[in-house]
């Protein structure tokens, strides 16, 4: 086995050798430090493989032979080993970075002074003895200072000196407190303790666990004493982010982890949980408001440690804590990376892979998977929720949301497009005494979805020369590395291979992106590819889990067909759509919670970066991302206290009401319930037309699944004494008033859609909570049909948008001439949507209504009703102000939507017409699915179902009518023989001829009298609110950031108030 | 089986000359009413006629597209539809009509039927004002489809069926059991709502008669008008049909013509109070109206159907 | 007696380097301040392992008594020190350093006399 003493040696030898091997050869040098950087990586390679299979706790070395309590022990366990893999390895990282960089790479004392970084890291590692990690932190920061003066930006020695002023005060604590220690131990080994002796007993007692800790704490740059490190991220050259957060204070966390085990724990674990939380959530708060990329890095880099001491002061598995330090000292290093060449060439849209490793490396920091910080998070919480520790859990989520705010905020602004201004963009009519005009509620200029400037409205990438470098091989490298290992990790969490396998497809689709495989090939692969999943899945799937996955794979699978109008190359675009549809699959063969999260949150990201996709889509993706962060964390909060028991089976009355609320109020963010709909319109409307479609369509039904398959935990829990259920059913009854009442005024069409689509998911939520048999079927059958109709709705508007280039209703008209098949196909969507017998959509109403009349729920069921008059009056204005009334000149020449766009409105239309001739075809597999929940309360006569309340025979209904429509028609046709068709213009027009089409044609404003009489009802409030929110979180985060004053003598006082608030926490503890 | 099916087509064909030929005489009979009051001598009784037989024998006619041509047919349906899926006098199967399709819910809805497709027809014709008075209109509705649904719901709520004939059957025994009795503020609601719905003063800005030429036939003429005007009695009987038989204990004798005599007497009687209400009372702008049925009759609603459920 | 008076005048260094750290505004006073903090914690360490009246832990051959071996000065401490006057000589000579570029850069002697960082 090789000795641990060869770290150092390594380090050190190469330190002293390099500037003559640079003197002979500069390039063999160079080649030369790669094999001592990767020696660095190998040994613990080595040593991790030897320990994990030979079964030997550790790898000792007494340094002179002499015995181990005489001596300075070097010694590596598993958990050193692995830890002292990943820091080297960010030190090869580095290494190659710098030395082989393109402009001003590192030379002769840059490269030994890295050598000596990686010495001083390796020796904190695998000390044993206090004096000695004194020795190596020392070495660590000298170094560092010294790679700092190397920088570029000269602002490095003003933060460079804050940074020595505080070292210097940090070192002079830990001296201290190695004084006072060997007062009380008579000893520095670490592996000589004498034993039974009480360390912490008396005044000694507190005063060196005090200095110790305070000296190494303050060089791990906790709140409120950390800004000195921050001016120094700011100032220090990226790679040197890199090396601050990503290998010094992840050794450091290994010193402390050997000192922890010294200090009694019930003083030392609630002194870390109170530093790490303050740390966790206040050094977040800072970085939001940063400005630079470097320094918000730096405070988040502050605040991972915090989470790390956290975990280290919960008294969870110290492995945990270790997972989540070296999935951010790699995603941090790495980002630092990313984040460098995104700041030297501005937006990303042509560096795909850029854009690429940035997420990835953003979305291992934030602990989200397939990366292995998701799974430590994970079972950290488990850990927390089974000792009920909500306080705990409350500040890791929360300052994980913190954390994504501004992660994600930094991600968007990079992946947006140079059109786009960051702003929601939503056209409002104007006041009466206004000056008539545009006007926009919070937006610069003239609304962008206007004009046919965006004529395709497809994201435009281009691959320059530079879009790929050889520089991004390594960051590319790291990332394929921690994909790797968080499979592996969270696989021992909790995956199974079964299930893992769907999401290769993933990875199969970035692979022909790789080699530019044509998107049309691509689509048509997808195709199979949802067809092999199906046929995959379909032995797993029961019940719910069929009927879903029927609607996942099917939904999708027929939208598929309308990528095909995408012209040239889309990259990315089908390995998120498989992405997506595998992850809304997995969510339903999930067999337990950590399954059904981890599906749950690669649903969200894949969704996300469809989102962000768009052309406008920054405000959009942000707030999607934000809100269904929260919404994922309200879930996960909720599972941690389930005890491990799968949601979909949990039977028993268990006496603890929060996880129900908490799920339950994840479940309302995720389907946009009112007061937390305002991320949905503009993500839905922003997002490209075909994936808002499949966003709309299917996207939009996972959180009703979550209701389903909770649906025995959620039920008959009661929070003071009224029922969940029954509040629930008000949030989607008010949910559905309030979508419908948005989507009236609304000129953009996407958005009239998109409130649209919420307000019908709301009728869904509503079906299922009434709890009965009659209400979950009219929940699932709304859930299908509504897939179906809203699919046609939305790829028939999507085809008008791409023939005209507009979003704006008013600003089209009379397209049924140009496009009659699009105007039919959204004619019996309309039909169907607004539940207009004979269409499969009164099936729906006619079902809920009796199921709420039946539950007794009348006031509910009158608002329904209402709000379902009002969706009769947006779907009447959408259809009526683009295929009716006045044709514009400049759409004369529009042609019929392209194939590829009709053909899945067709095929989900000829579905609707069966559904509407024959409801059984659709509610009698319901009712199976039910039949195990609640026993059937309606009956069937051939095609006439029964219910308590009434009856509806759609068969009879659609012969009906169709012989009142016939009748008329033929009779029509008789009287009516001498008909001519008239021109555009000929009309009753007090017998002059109108101006033009633009003033004739009634369609802006189109209820402007019920705006007047009711628009008080859609004051935007709640948005409103939601951005005082922000504007708070803003503001909170400016306060807190003008604590750090850059005063160096303002740091200094506050190291000492640190010291001094820590002996606080030791007394207040004692 | 064809027996059956020729049996039923003779007795629709019947129960909709008698809806057809009363309703006309109806319109025709209130709009010399109107006349009176306002002072003047007015038209004919038969004047409906007149129009309809007029209209239908224009020889030509001029169209702007499919769904302009179609619109009138969708109207129509829809009230044919409307009044088909009701049993119009109960406990004669001739008059039973088609109501075994679906209940209550199924008329209420299907009238959307006709206004959409009316709706449809009458903006391809291009012509602003059309578009305008469908604007009107559909905001209207849905405002007095509020208290309606609530004055529903609290029948629904007492009689517990969504059945026509069910509710009708509850009521009979004499007037006091009718639900204008038993269920007022349902009634007080229902009726209100039926102002909105027949769309006369103070709520007839959608098909403003005289002055303001607007609505959805503001382009339609000839057979296409006519069809509207055929519509239009048809669907006003079958609205009041639909009242009579809710709130006012439906149309019932041992003997049909006077089981349909008592159905001309009452929903001759409904008719008549919305004239009066429209004879007293000025127009309503849009707004107001929609404030209006979301204000007193909503209320008088919410009471009806909370007074049902405890 | 005497290891006391090692203790306070460590304390009074420490205190006093701080104080002059946090005051002064010149930086090489903020310097010097630091340096005394240094010296202050050396002292700490020499005082732990003092013992009054006793040998010096070098094999010679007054230290065969074993009086003497009873009374040895504690070697480690001294070895501490030793090594931490090393790292501290190292880190004011890099603090100086970075005076001196800040010093050219700001033109003034002053620590907070411009910020560049902050926030």
């Amino acid at each position: 086995m090789v000795n641990p003493v060869f770290l150092i040696a390594i380090t050190l030898g190469f330190a002293f050798i390099f500037p003559l091997f640079e003197k002979i050869n500069p390039k063999l040098s160079r080649l030369a430090g790669i094999l001592v950087f990767l020696t660095l990586v190998v040994i613990p390679l080595i040593w991790f493989i030897n320990i994990s299979n030979m079964d030997i706790p550790y790898i000792y070395s007494s340094t002179v032979g002499l015995p181990s309590n005489l001596t300075i022990n070097l010694a590596v366990s598993y958990m050193e080993a692995l830890v002292l893999l990943v820091v080297n390895g960010v030190g090869l990282f580095v290494y190659l970075q710098e030395a082989y960089s393109k402009e001003s790479p590192w030379k002769g004392k840059q490269i030994i002074l890295l050598s000596i970084v990686m010495l001083g890291a390796n020796g904190l590692i695998i000390t044993r003895d206090i004096f000695n990690i004194f020795v190596f932190m020392e070495i660590s920061t000298i170094s560092l200072f010294g790679l700092l003066s190397c920088s570029s930006d000269d602002r490095v020695f003003e933060g460079g000196f804050k940074y020595m002023l505080a070292s210097g005060l940090s070192s002079v604590f830990y001296l201290i407190g190695i004084g006072f220690f060997y007062l009380v131990a008579g000893t520095l080994n670490l592996d000589a303790l004498p034993d039974g002796i009480n360390f912490t007993g008396g005044v000694l007692g507190v005063l060196w666990p005090l200095f110790l800790l305070s000296g190494v704490l303050i060089e791990l740059k906790p709140a409120f004493a950390n800004g000195w490190g921050m001016d120094t991220y700011e100032a220090a050259d990226y790679s040197l982010g890199a090396i601050m957060s990503g290998i010094q204070a992840t050794a450091l966390i290994i010193v402390l982890t050997k000192i922890i085990p010294l200090i009694e724990s019930n003083i030392i674990m609630p002194l870390l949980l109170v530093v790490g939380s303050i740390t966790f959530i206040i050094s977040h708060l800072q970085a939001l408001g940063q400005s630079s990329f470097k320094k918000m890095l730096g405070y988040s880099s502050s605040a991972q440690i915090g989470l790390v001491l956290i975990v280290l002061g919960s008294g969870t598995n110290i492995l945990l804590a270790i997972v989540l330090l070296l999935t951010h000292s790699v995603a941090k290093s790495g980002l630092f990376y990313t984040g460098k060449y995104f700041n030297e060439c501005g937006s990303g849209r042509d560096k795909p892979l850029l854009v690429v490793l940035s997420s990835l490396f953003v979305i291992a920091l934030l602990g989200l998977p397939p990366f292995p910080g998701f799974g430590a998070k994970w079972t950290l919480l488990q850990i927390l929720g089974g000792k009920s520790d909500v306080f705990t859990i409350f500040i890791i989520l929360l300052g994980s949301l913190l954390e994504g705010v501004y992660l994600f905020r930094w991600l968007g602004l990079k992946i947006k497009s140079d059109r786009d201004s960051g702003l929601v963009v939503s056209e409002v009519v104007p006041d009466d005494d206004a000056i008539p005009g545009y006007s926009s509620s919070d937006t610069i200029g003239v609304a962008s979805q206007t004009g046919l400037a965006g004529l395709g409205g497809c994201i435009k990438v281009h691959f320059s020369s530079d879009s790929f470098s050889y520089h991004q091989l390594f960051p590319a490298l790291m990332a394929v590395i921690m994909v790797v290992s968080g499979v592996v990790f969270n696989k021992g969490v909790g995956l199974t291979f079964r299930f893992l396998i769907p999401f290769s497809g993933i990875l199969f689709f970035v692979v022909l992106d790789l080699f530019r495989v044509p998107t049309k090939f691509q689509v048509f692969l997808a195709i199979v590819a949802s067809i092999i999943l199906g046929f995959y899945v379909y032995p797993e799937l029961n019940g719910f889990n069929t009927l879903f996955g029927f609607i996942f794979l099917f939904g999708i699978g027929v939208q598929f067909i309308a990528f095909f109008n995408r012209k040239g190359y889309s990259p990315g675009l089908m390995a998120l759509t498989v992405g997506l549809l595998v992850s809304l699959i997995s969510i339903l063969t999930s067999k337990t919670n950590f399954q059904l999260f981890f599906s749950w949150e690669m649903m969200t990201l894949t969704s996300y970066f469809l989102v962000l996709r768009g052309d406008n889509a920054f405000a959009g993706g942000y707030r999607y991302i934000l809100f269904s962060l929260a919404s994922a964390f309200f879930i996960l909060a909720g599972f941690s206290m389930l005890h491990g028991i799968f949601i979909g089976e949990y039977m028993s009355l268990p006496q603890n009401l929060l996880p129900v609320i908490l799920i339950i109020i994840g479940i309302i963010i995720k389907f946009a319930g009112i007061g937390v709909h305002i991320w949905l319109p503009v993500s839905y409307a922003e997002a490209e037309n075909d994936v808002s479609s499949i966003f709309s369509t299917v996207l939009s039904k996972v959180g009703v699944y979550m209701l389903f398959l909770g649906g025995l935990y959620f039920s008959k829990r009661v929070f003071k004494g009224v029922d969940t259920m029954y509040l629930l059913g008000w949030i989607g009854v008010l949910t559905s008033v309030a979508g419908s009442m948005m989507a009236l005024f609304q000129e953009d069409i996407k958005y009239t859609l998109a409130y649209s689509s919420m307000g019908q998911v709301g009728y869904m939520i509503l079906g299922f909570s009434i709890m009965s048999h009659l209400g979950w079927i009219s929940s699932l059958y709304l859930v299908t049909t509504h897939m179906m109709f809203i699919g046609m709705l939305f790829l028939s508007v999507s085809g008008v948008i791409y023939r005209t280039g507009t979003r704006l209703m008013y600003q089209t008209g009379g397209l049924i001439k140009r496009m009659p098949l699009s105007f039919i196909s959204a004619l019996f969507a309309i039909i169907a949507l607004s539940g207009v017998p004979p269409l499969s959509g009164f099936g729906a109403k006619w079902l809920m209504y009796s199921a709420l009349l039946e539950k007794g729920w009348y006031l509910q069921a009158a608002m329904a009703m209402f709000a379902s008059g009002v969706a009769f009056l947006y779907l009447f204005r959408l259809i009526h102000s683009i295929f009716l009334g006045q044709e514009k000149a400049i759409y004369l020449n529009v042609k019929e939507a392209p194939a590829p766009l009709l053909i899945p409105q067709y095929i989900f239309m000829i579905c609707v017409m069966a559904i509407s001739m024959f409801p059984n075809l659709l509610i009698k597999p319901l009712q199976t699915v039910i039949e195990p929940y609640f026993a059937s309360t309606v009956r069937w006569e051939g095609y006439e179902v029964i219910s308590a309340l009434g009856y509806w025979n759609g068969n009879a209904v659609m012969y009906v009518t169709m012989g009142v429509f016939i009748i008329p028609l033929i009779w029509l046709l008789i009287v009516n023989r001498h008909v001519y068709k008239v021109k555009q213009f000929n009309i009753v027009y007090a017998a002059e001829r109108p101006f033009k089409p633009e003033t004739t044609h009634y369609a802006y404003n189109f209820f402007g009298h019920y705006q007047k009489a009711l628009g008080f009802l859609v004051e935007p409030l709640i948005s409103k609110f939601w951005n005082g929110t922000g504007i708070l979180v803003n503001n909170l985060s400016g306060g807190l950031r003008r604590w750090n004053s850059g005063n160096p003598q303002g740091y200094v006082f506050q190291i000492l108030l640190y010291v001094i608030f820590l002996s606080f926490l030791m007394g207040g503890t004692n | 089986m064809l027996s059956a099916i020729l049996t039923k087509t003779f007795y629709t064909f019947i129960s909709l000359m008698v809806i057809l030929n009363y309703a006309l005489l109806l319109i025709g009979s209130m709009a010399r009413i109107r006349a009176k009051v306002q002072g003047r001598v007015g038209q004919p009784v038969w004047q409906p006629y007149i129009d309809i037989i007029k209209n239908y024998g224009k020889r030509t006619a001029v169209t702007h597209g499919v769904m302009f041509y179609l619109g009138p047919v969708f109207r129509l349906a829809g009230g044919l539809g409307t009044y088909l899926f009701m049993p119009v006098v109960y406990g004669f199967v001739m008059f039973e009509n088609f109501s075994f399709s679906g209940d209550l819910l199924l008329v209420m809805y299907f009238i959307f039927f006709g206004q959409l497709g009316m709706a449809l027809g009458a903006g391809e014709s291009g012509h602003p004002y059309s578009p305008l008075g469908v604007s009107r209109g559909l905001a209207q509705m849905t405002a007095f489809e509020l208290p309606f649904a609530l004055a529903v719901i609290s029948i629904v709520a007492q009689y517990g069926t969504l059945s026509i004939t069910e509710i009708v059957a509850a009521q009979q025994g004499g007037w006091q059991n009718w639900v204008a009795f038993t269920n007022p503020f349902a009634m007080i609601a229902g009726m209100l709502a039926f102002l909105g719905m027949s769309m006369q003063n103070p709520f007839s800005v959608v098909i403003a008669p005289q002055e303001i030429p607007i609505g959805p036939p503001t382009e339609m003429h000839s057979a296409f008008l006519g069809m509207l005007q055929t519509n239009r009695a048809i669907f006003n009987g079958a609205k009041m049909v639909l009242f009579m038989n809710l709130f006012w204990g439906g149309a019932t004798h041992k003997y049909l013509l006077v089981a349909i005599l008592i159905m001309v007497v009452k929903t001759f009687l409904i008719y008549l109070y919305v004239n009066i209400v429209g004879a007293s009372f000025p127009r309503f702008k849009t707004e107001q109206s929609i404030r209006f049925f979301l204000g007193v009759p909503t209320i008088i609603g919410i009471i009806a159907v909370i007074l049902q459920s405890i | 007696m005497m290891t006391n008076l090692l203790f306070i005048l460590a304390g009074a260094l420490v205190l006093v380097g701080l104080w002059g750290i946090l005051t002064r505004r010149n930086i090489f006073k903020i310097i010097i301040g630091f340096s005394l903090v240094d010296t202050g914690v050396h002292v700490f360490l020499v005082a732990i392992g003092y013992v009054k009246n006793g040998t010096a832990p070098i094999f010679d051959k007054e230290y065969s008594s074993l009086h003497s071996l009873l009374n040895t000065v504690d070697p480690i401490p001294s070895a501490l020190v030793l090594t931490a006057i090393v790292i501290g000589l190292a880190v004011t000579a890099l603090m100086l350093s970075f005076a001196v570029r800040l010093i050219l850069k700001n033109r003034t002697l002053l620590v907070d006399g411009k910020k560049e960082l902050k926030w």
